[in-house]
């Protein structure tokens, strides 16, 4: 739409944007006073203009998506120009009227320089136009501008953001509250709800042309969307497929329909592109919450010109996953960061630091400001070092949603006596990833509540999405909506395990619903072959009851085998931590404390099993809530399990007087790594190529039969189990090679790529990349299947009950 | 300029400590505490690796070395060339080719007439010093980039160029094999005196010929392996030599002993850019001389630094301080300022470089740009030195290179700088231009100093700069060997641990007390189960917490509240445990006496004893939470240390065996002590 022609009225006041800077939303927007027209003219006119859009498909989704007060009376949407997106409505509350007005600054006319879009509703027979508002497109540069670092922690099930402006001391920098444009239950999300952006995506629109910016709806609204909306394109967790691939193994990289609930673009396309339209909206959202966060300003508050972006990673990543995350940032930045020249001849896209470090980092700074510099001895000895000298190792132990790290951090300090700042380095003793995390908690719930439903009403059905249903009424869609809700169910148990009551009970209101979507295998009788009346027989029982200790020994069973595969399970982990306190043990490099971060932390038994596996008493292993008494704890503090990382890592950049640095890791290999072997009691080295103290990198000959996969694995000890992290395939069926493989450090392996053998890396808990995800699948309990089924019928009688 | 008596105190400390840890073997008692400890075997192996330090290997020798860092083409070598003429002659200074090689030399004093004087010794890097050369991410990629395949073997790395992608023009100029392997030396080389002089040797070290005046045949054998000269270029990590530092001794004016203790170490230059010359190793070899200056740091042998800047350009130090920082952390370079000489060269180059004569002779340029040496020193040198911000040297020499100024000006020294120094001594007078930045600077009386010897053709400043070199070290060397020896090395940490681990099994008179402790922990602790730590939380949150909410006083708190705050809650902690363990009062007793002594230890290391924390009524109103959240805490964490308090069963012990404890202990804190006074004396802090 081209800027209009005619002048301005008098007296038309204007929502001023930016571009790029993500759907626009200014709520109450006050309308122009006009003489001639009464508040009930104007509102009829509005009324009469939103008639013509009421088949419009586009306005359609933005009167069911937008971020607008559904409970205000209030005309329908309209578009001030069917090829543009930009977007009114009037609402009335007593005698006055006001505008909601929405604005995409990335497409068509929200999106070009100095234009000035008319806000106008016609009037009845003569169609004369009046001028409600108008809406201009203004330069970054007017603007008030702050300078400043964004930071961001990419998270699996959510994304946090800081934005600390130059200048700005530690505690300054607040948390972005990423406003979601799409979103009509805005006003009842909570505060954590807005401090931490869920990760899920869900494309609500696209066009045909890739210059257009689809738009996607992130956050929890983006959950209810997937649940309603199971044939458009969505991910769950998209961080999970931040995944380098290089060109011999193109051919397994996972692709995905490019499909909203409004609109299709043709074929195939890359899960990465989706990652990138996560990112791409993620930061539109970040600068749209900054320059407005409220959703009611009529100018930006302020544009935030990021003069460097500082991301975290996990421990999971691997070199070329990280570089690739980098230029993945880069690149949106580049498309939607507008800076000046001597901000951008600066910027720059930091990768600063692991996860777990950032947590590391978070909880020293917290203890070392409130202590002062003057009682760091004291504050170290709170952190479990009884030695009185300047050194803490600290175990972070981070169960995310997808995946666990777990780093043994050394930190040294050390005061200049000259102005009281401390300089902290951390060097990392051992890390470990671990492809199971508080997922696999979820999906241990999730087939607990379909064996409920299984072993109650007869429903054993597949969720698996691409498994077409013997009952061909049960379609993909029940089966998504089926899915959505298990998880949604196992979110609602894991909070009510992990809180004082401990013990989740399916209530029947939840269990019908959940049934519902199970319909067509139901018949009118209530039952997939069992007669009477549904809700009867809801009632009736058994019930599904969960407490701690039940949902206990299923994580207990959850373990490496033979049945596995060699593959662990959430067990494994603090099989794992027991491995790694006897090797520290044995270099008399004790954890000093043990931080447990992620939500899945807050289950209390991961703090008891932990604290046993590393035989150390429960004061030694926290959480998060547990380092400072209460009154001392910052705003945002019943999150620090999530926000942890995101502060760590601001802390880590901007920690005023406490000046973080990370040293090199020591050249070393601190494992046995060797081939590796199928055993009884788990996998075990076959033939040791490497020992612990053996510098690194070092490049090893491994002989591949044809037609044979051998894997490399790591241990602590020579006869300890081992971890897999790389994979061998020989293609070739007829010859046999000698492969040379750089083992760079104790879990990461590269191979120059050959004409037969293919070298994958492997993390502990399966390299699929939708490990226990099982939202994006169906395929609940299908590694192997049954496996989990196995673990919670052990015990079906504590939890499958009769009421 | 290093005191003897402080090189025979550190010598003492060692040998006392290799004497004690030599002894404690011969301990029964020790013995079987090692065999029946969990935790014993581990910590006396960190005491025992102490002296596996490089540094303990053998005795303190009371040398300092003295490196000098520059950037490539700031006329490091030509200063050198200078100041040691006897190596200039054998042909060791190269200083009519810029493309040199990447390792330092090493230039000892040997006195006039002796053998030594012809001794020189190449040393090569480790492999693992070869692997992290490689292994840098930048040289990383541009191999990968390159097709450029490097294995890392256990004993040598393998660089193997043969499919890596090149230009024709430059494949035409190689001249060595695409496949290297780069293998450390099994011992030092000694170069045979035949060939110490012999000009195309050194060349072969020294020079990074052109293609056609290249041999590629091997230059040297060592341990059976042949280097050729592309090889040496990765591997060699310096040269030793020997000079009877003539003019070191004439400028110094100090006994040739004194003078004896100077190791002038010349790293090769910083910001060096990558040569084709190198063939299938350039990537690594472009960053082989930082790496060099960063391996030298790493192995503590930058004991004194001068770095040599070009007058008029910019100081590379920055680039190696990172690099420091990001491996050893910004620690290490706390005194490194103190350490560091700023020797600015080409001081001609003030009297003959049109803009900066502009600088002075025109005080509104001065005015406008600031003077000469705000341009020259402050912002190219003090403020580019380090990613912090300024950084003030120990000293600032100003110096020339007779060479140079005669080239330039085609006449002598001394007439060229007869006619600067009216105009230096200008800029001293108050009012003349410079006079405000030397100033600032603290440089006035130093400069003042400087003029004279600049002038004079026997010194050309080179001479000020060691007499200012000698300074630093009587200043700071003694701290910097207390430093180097004793505490980087880990020896006085030794020393303590040891004799913490030996108090906790025994008295002051060689006597063991675990038994009896034992017993006492036992009785007293029998409620709690070792093999259940959950039974710690449990008795902390059912007997403790509720009383540790009275102890921290929350209004009017008396001096010393936080430590008495502490004493409290052990006071609440030993009359619960008594009350619950039911033990005889005897043995009562006997946990009051110890857990009282541990109390002690406790408050002093835990940071009570000296908390410094505004009271929660004056100042700080959060104090009264935080402590008592610390003394939450610590209740758990005395209760959990009195539980796993180590249990040694049936270790007897003999008059003889006390005797022996009784004189480890005698000589550790005889050590300690020396070690302490030497500390005080010379201001380190431990």
């Amino acid at each position: 739409m081209r800027a209009t022609k005619q002048p301005a009225k008098a007296g038309v006041y204007q929502f001023i944007v930016l571009p790029n800077t993500g759907i626009q939303i200014c709520r109450g927007f006050p309308v122009t006073p006009d003489a001639q027209r009464s508040i009930d003219e104007l509102f009829k006119a509005a009324n009469r203009a939103a008639q013509e859009f009421e088949s419009h498909e586009v306005v359609r989704l933005v009167r069911e998506h937008v971020a607008c007060n559904r409970e205000l009376e209030a005309s329908g949407w309209v578009a001030c120009d069917t090829n543009e997106f930009v977007f009114w409505r009037m609402t009335r509350a007593g005698a006055e009227v006001h505008l909601d007005l929405v604005v995409d600054t990335r497409n068509g006319a929200g999106a070009q320089l100095g234009n000035k879009i008319p806000v106008q509703v016609g009037n009845g027979l003569f169609r004369r136009r009046t001028r409600l508002a108008d809406i201009f497109v203004e330069r970054h540069e007017s603007a008030r501008n702050e300078i400043g670092t964004l930071i961001m922690d990419f998270g699996n099930s959510g994304s946090s953001f800081v934005f600390s402006r130059n200048g700005a001391g530690p505690l300054q920098a607040h948390v972005v509250q990423p406003t979601n444009p799409f979103d009509p239950r805005y006003n009842e999300r909570s505060e954590t709800e807005r401090n931490i952006l869920k990760s899920n995506m869900i494309v609500l629109r696209v066009g045909p042309r890739t210059e257009e910016a689809p738009w996607i709806v992130l956050g929890k609204r983006s959950e209810e969307l997937i649940r309603d909306h199971p044939l458009s394109t969505y991910l769950y967790a998209p961080k999970k497929y931040v995944r380098h691939w290089p060109d011999h193994l193109r051919a397994p990289e996972p692709t995905m329909k490019f499909r909203g609930i409004l609109g299709q673009r043709d074929g195939l396309h890359p899960m990465l592109h989706f990652v990138r339209h996560t990112l791409d909206e993620m930061m539109q959202h970040v600068l749209a919450s900054l320059a407005n966060p409220h959703g009611t300003s009529d100018e930006p508050e302020f544009y935030p010109q990021v003069a460097r972006l500082m991301c975290t990673y996990p421990l999971t990543w691997r070199e070329s996953d990280r570089r690739l995350f980098q230029e993945m940032m880069e690149d949106v930045a580049s498309r939607l960061l507008v800076h000046e020249d001597h901000v951008r001849e600066q910027f720059k896209v930091e990768l600063i630091c692991s996860e777990p470090v950032a947590v590391a980092a978070f909880v020293l700074w917290e203890t070392f400001f409130h202590f002062g510099t003057k009682n760091l001895a004291l504050a170290a000895s709170t952190l479990g070092n009884t030695k009185g000298t300047n050194e803490l190792r600290m175990l972070v132990v981070d169960i995310g949603g997808g995946s666990t790290d777990i780093a043994c951090v050394d930190i040294g300090w050390n005061v200049q006596q000259f102005d009281d700042s401390v300089d902290v380095t951390f060097k990392l003793l051992e890390s470990m990833r671990f492809n199971r995390a508080g997922d696999r908690l979820s999906h241990l719930l999730a087939a607990a509540l379909r064996e409920h439903l299984a072993l109650k009403y007869g429903l054993t059905e597949s969720l698996d999405f691409r498994i077409e249903s013997r009952n061909p009424a049960f379609t993909r869609g029940y089966k998504r909506l089926a899915v959505s809700r298990i998880a949604e169910l196992a979110e609602h148990a894991k909070a009510a395990l992990s809180s004082s009551d401990g013990t989740w009970t399916l209530e029947p209101a939840d269990e019908l619903d959940l049934l519902h979507c199970f319909e067509p295998l139901l018949d009118d009788t209530g039952n997939a072959g069992t007669p009477g009346n549904l809700e009867d027989r809801v009632r009736r029982g058994p019930r599904f009851s969960l407490d701690r200790a039940t949902f206990q020994e299923w994580v207990e069973h959850d373990r490496q085998s033979l049945e596995t595969n060699g593959e662990p399970g959430f067990m494994d982990i603090f099989f794992y931590l027991e491995e790694l306190r006897q090797s520290l043990r044995e270099k008399n490099r004790d954890p000093h404390l043990v931080v447990l971060s992620g939500r899945s932390t807050r289950l209390p038994f991961i703090r008891t099993m932990a604290a046993r596996r590393l035989g150390l008493p429960p004061h030694r292993v926290r959480t998060l809530a547990d380092i400072l008494p209460d009154s001392l704890k910052l705003q945002g503090h019943e999150n620090m399990d999530k926000l942890a990382v995101v502060c760590g890592a601001q802390r880590f950049r901007f920690g005023d007087h406490i000046r973080f640095s990370a040293l090199a890791d020591a050249p070393i290999f601190n494992r046995y790594i060797g081939t590796v072997r199928e055993t009884p009691t788990g996998l075990k080295l076959n033939r040791v190529l490497i020992r612990p103290g053996d510098s690194c990198p070092r490049t090893i000959d491994v002989e591949v039969p044809p037609a044979r996969d051998i894997r490399i694995g790591h241990a602590f000890r020579e006869d300890g189990t081992a971890q897999v992290v790389a994979n061998l395939s020989n293609h070739s069926h007829t010859k046999a090679h000698k492969v040379s493989l750089d083992v760079l450090d104790d879990y990461s392996i590269q191979m120059p790529s050959h004409e037969d053998v293919v070298c994958s890396e492997w993390v502990p808990g399966g390299n699929d990349i939708v490990v226990d995800n099982f939202h994006d699948t169906g395929r609940i309990d299908g590694e192997p299947d049954g496996f989990l089924r196995r673990i919670v019928l052990k015990n079906r009688e504590a939890w499958h009950r009769d009421a | 300029m290093i005191p003897s008596d402080l090189v025979n105190t550190l010598n003492d400390i060692r040998a006392a400590y290799m004497e004690a840890t030599g002894k404690l073997p011969e301990i029964a008692s020790f013995r079987s505490l090692m065999g029946t400890s969990s935790t014993l075997p581990a910590a006396v192996r960190e005491i025992l690796a102490v002296m596996e330090h490089r540094h303990l290997k053998r005795p303190c020798d009371g040398r300092v070395t003295v490196a000098v860092i520059g950037s490539s083409g700031h006329g490091k070598t030509t200063i050198l060339d200078e100041m040691f003429p006897g190596l200039s002659e054998r042909g060791w200074l190269v200083t009519d080719v810029t493309d040199t090689t990447s390792q330092s030399l090493r230039i000892e004093y040997a006195p006039d007439g002796s053998p030594a004087l012809e001794e020189v010794e190449v040393r090569s890097w480790d492999v693992e010093q070869i692997k992290e050369l490689l292994h840098l991410p930048a040289v990383e990629e541009q191999n990968r980039n390159d097709n450029i395949r490097v294995s890392y073997l256990e004993d040598a790395v393998i660089v193997d160029g043969t499919e890596a992608r090149f230009s024709d023009a430059d494949l035409g100029q190689f001249r060595f094999p695409r496949r290297l392997r780069l293998q450390p030396f099994s011992e030092p080389f000694s170069v045979p005196a035949e060939r110490s002089s012999e000009r195309a040797f050194i060349r072969a070290l020294t020079v990074k010929e052109q293609s056609s005046a290249l041999s590629a045949g091997p230059v040297l054998k060592q341990g059976g392996e042949t280097y050729d000269a592309l090889q040496l270029r990765a591997v060699v990590k310096d040269v030793r030599l020997r000079d009877r530092f003539e003019n070191i001794r004439r400028w110094s004016g100090r006994p040739d002993e004194e003078v004896a203790r100077l190791t002038f170490v010349d790293t090769p230059g910083l910001a060096v850019q990558g040569s084709a010359k190198d063939e299938v190793l350039r990537h690594c070899l472009e960053k082989k001389s930082s790496q060099i200056a960063l391996q030298l740091w790493k192995d503590d042998e930058l004991d004194f630094i001068v770095h040599l800047v070009l007058c008029g350009r910019q100081s590379d130090f920055a680039e190696l301080w990172k690099a420091i920082e990001c491996e050893c952390g910004p620690a290490e370079l706390a005194d490194l300022q103190d350490r560091m000489i700023v020797a600015v060269n080409g001081m001609n180059i003030y009297f003959t470089n049109r803009d900066l004569k502009k600088k002075y002779e025109d005080p509104e340029t001065a005015r406008r740009e600031g003077d000469h040496f705000a341009t020259t020193l402050l912002d190219n040198v003090l403020q580019k030195m380090s990613p912090r911000g300024r950084v003030r040297p120990a000293r600032v020499c100003f110096l020339d290179s007779a060479s140079i100024v005669e080239t330039l000006t085609t006449g002598q020294y001394a007439d060229a700088y007869q006619k600067y120094r009216p105009i230096m001594e200008r800029w001293l007078e108050p009012g003349g231009v410079g006079h405000t930045t030397l100033k600032e600077l603290d440089l006035l009386e130093s400069f003042r100093d400087n003029v004279d010897p600049l002038c004079d053709p026997e010194d050309r400043g080179q001479g000020h700069l060691v007499r200012q070199l000698q300074q630093v070290v009587e200043e700071q060397g003694p701290a910097l060997l207390l430093k180097k020896h004793l505490c980087k090395t880990g020896l006085l940490r030794g020393l303590e641990g040891l004799q913490e681990i030996l108090s906790s099994y025994y008295d002051d008179e060689g006597r063991m007390t675990r038994e009896a402790t034992q017993q006492a922990l036992g009785a007293c602790l029998a409620f709690l189960d070792r093999n259940d730590l959950d039974g710690v939380e449990r008795f902390a949150r059912d007997h403790l917490d509720s009383r540790i909410e009275e102890i921290v006083p929350r209004r009017d708190p008396p001096d010393g509240w936080v430590q008495e705050s502490f004493f409290a809650l052990c006071d609440l902690i030993k009359e619960n445990v008594l009350f619950h363990g039911e033990a005889a009062p005897d043995v009562q007793g006997s946990f009051a006496r110890y857990f009282d002594g541990q109390a002690r230890t406790w408050a002093q290391d835990w940071g009570y004893a000296d908390a410094q924390l505004a009271p929660p009524d004056k100042g700080f109103a959060n104090s009264a939470d935080l402590v008592t959240h610390c003394l939450r805490l610590h209740a758990r964490d005395v209760l959990y240390l009195l539980l796993v308090e180590e249990r040694v069963a049936g270790v007897e012990q003999g008059d003889d065996d006390r005797e022996q404890v009784d004189e480890v202990l005698r000589i550790l804190e005889h050590a300690r002590r020396r070690a302490a006074a030497a500390c005080a004396e010379y201001g380190v802090g431990v």
